[in-house]
């Protein structure tokens, strides 16, 4: 009966089953753990891209400000991910040659590698506290450039009637934000307006419902709450999946690495 | 003699009937009644409807100024509808826009009718800040920013460690 170690030549393919049975146990749970660190991987480099894109088109709030780290840690999440995923295959085909030249140049690189995702995920996190722990710089930034004639300007007064007119909102924290303060809109159209026009609610041809209402500021004419929670909620968001999600695939990545240097010092 | 008393009292009465007026509230269904260069007022009761109302107003200088026949009282039935003129709302809260005023300024209302007179009501204009003099800096270092930025220095550097003795470990073994 012919078996497997018969002297007769095999092609290359039963060969290359046969240099599978030497693999150790050790190399086949690294190999299994570096199947999933792929799929986190894949999982970092999608969610980066979907920040990247910008789906809420909120970017200019960030970019005038210049704290815009949060689409800067997007970006080097699209590189760090795909890199994981390409490292990690490498990885795969290290342990199965169990060569220790190999491995350690995976370790290298994966550690290169986390520290590119690292100063992502810190960066993120830290610039969504500049940007919005508080109300107070997107309520300046929106007295400041809306109406303004300037390239940041017309960005920000862009995105501010959109954001009104989809949101329903008006202001920061409330209308009373143009009222309390001066800025560039009252300097440019005077006190007629108290509020953009943007603020006012419109019917389904998109008209003014009631102008006069919304300029003496009856609630059911005008959008009364502030837009700062929905740039909130988009800004945490886009942390979350950059700052956070990334937080995870290192912790993950921490602990594999650590397996493999102990598999190094045994091959 | 009794009667005569009587008339004169009561006409004396009525000559200094008081209304209440005030200044509009966020509760009244408004963002706000104080503008920097108007207050928004409450109207007369709709009792007193179609008498002509004059306003007077003064400032803390005892500049005065007198609104001669600004409206007429609108009926009850006219206050759940909406209408305009000039600078009168009625609306289910009905208001009276007084315009052109100064910012920052304390100034006294008073309602006038034919007949009665409302009590004086005392408001002071908005005086809008300046926008640049809001603070911007970080607002607080958050708990999220230093756990994560404790968390993943620790990590690295303890990863630095493993990989430095696990190279000199392997080239102690070569």
């Amino acid at each position: 009966m012919r078996t497997l170690t018969s002297p007769y030549s095999y092609p290359p393919i039963i060969n290359w089953i046969k240099s599978l049975q030497e693999v150790s146990v050790a190399g086949a749970t690294g190999a299994v753990f570096e199947s999933r660190e792929q799929a986190a991987s894949l999982a970092l480099f999608a969610l980066a891209i979907w920040v990247a894109v910008d789906g809420y088109e909120l970017y200019p709030i960030s970019g005038v400000s210049g704290k815009d780290d949060i689409f800067a840690g997007a970006w080097i999440a699209i590189f760090t991910g795909f890199a994981f995923f390409c490292t990690t295959v490498f990885g795969i085909l290290a342990v199965v040659k169990h060569s220790r030249l190999l491995v350690l140049l995976y370790l290298i690189l994966m550690f290169i590698i986390f520290i590119f995702e690292c100063a992502s995920c810190i960066t993120a996190a830290t610039h969504r506290d500049y940007l919005v722990g508080n109300s107070n710089l997107v309520k300046k930034q929106m007295l400041k450039y809306y109406a303004d004639d300037s390239f940041a300007g017309q960005q920000i007064t862009a995105t501010w009637n959109r954001v009104m007119r989809e949101v329903g909102c008006c202001g920061a924290d409330s209308p009373q934000d143009w009222i309390d303060y001066n800025s560039t809109f009252r300097t440019e159209f005077g006190t007629e307006y108290p509020w953009p026009q943007q603020c006012c609610k419109r019917l389904s041809n998109h008209e003014v419902a009631d102008v006069e209402g919304c300029k003496i500021g009856l609630n059911s004419t005008l959008f009364s709450k502030g837009c700062f929670d929905h740039i909130e909620s988009v800004f945490s968001l886009y942390t979350w999946s950059v700052s956070w999600y990334g937080f995870s695939v290192l912790m993950f990545m921490f602990w594999l690495m650590l397996l493999t240097m102990v598999y190094y010092l045994k091959i | 003699m009794l009667t005569t008393l009587l008339f004169v009292g009561a006409l004396f009465t009525l000559t200094n009937a008081e209304f209440t007026v005030r200044v509009l509230k966020e509760e009244d269904g408004v963002v706000t009644g104080i503008f920097t260069d108007s207050l928004l007022l409450s109207l007369p009761p709709c009792s007193l409807e179609g008498q002509n109302v004059s306003l007077a107003y003064n400032d803390s200088n005892n500049k005065s100024w007198i609104l001669e026949h600004i409206f007429i009282v609108p009926s009850c039935g006219n206050m759940t509808g909406t209408g305009r003129e000039g600078h009168l709302v009625t609306s289910n809260i009905g208001l009276y826009k007084v315009s052109d005023l100064a910012s920052g300024t304390n100034y006294s209302f008073q309602y006038h009718t034919d007949l009665e007179k409302s009590n004086v009501v005392t408001a002071s204009t908005r005086s809008a800040q300046d926008y640049s003099g809001i603070d911007t800096v970080l607002p607080a270092r958050s708990g999220s920013m230093i756990v994560i930025t404790v968390i993943l220095s620790v990590a690295m550097a303890f990863l630095l460690v493993a990989l430095t003795i696990t190279i000199v470990l392997s080239n102690d073994e070569d």
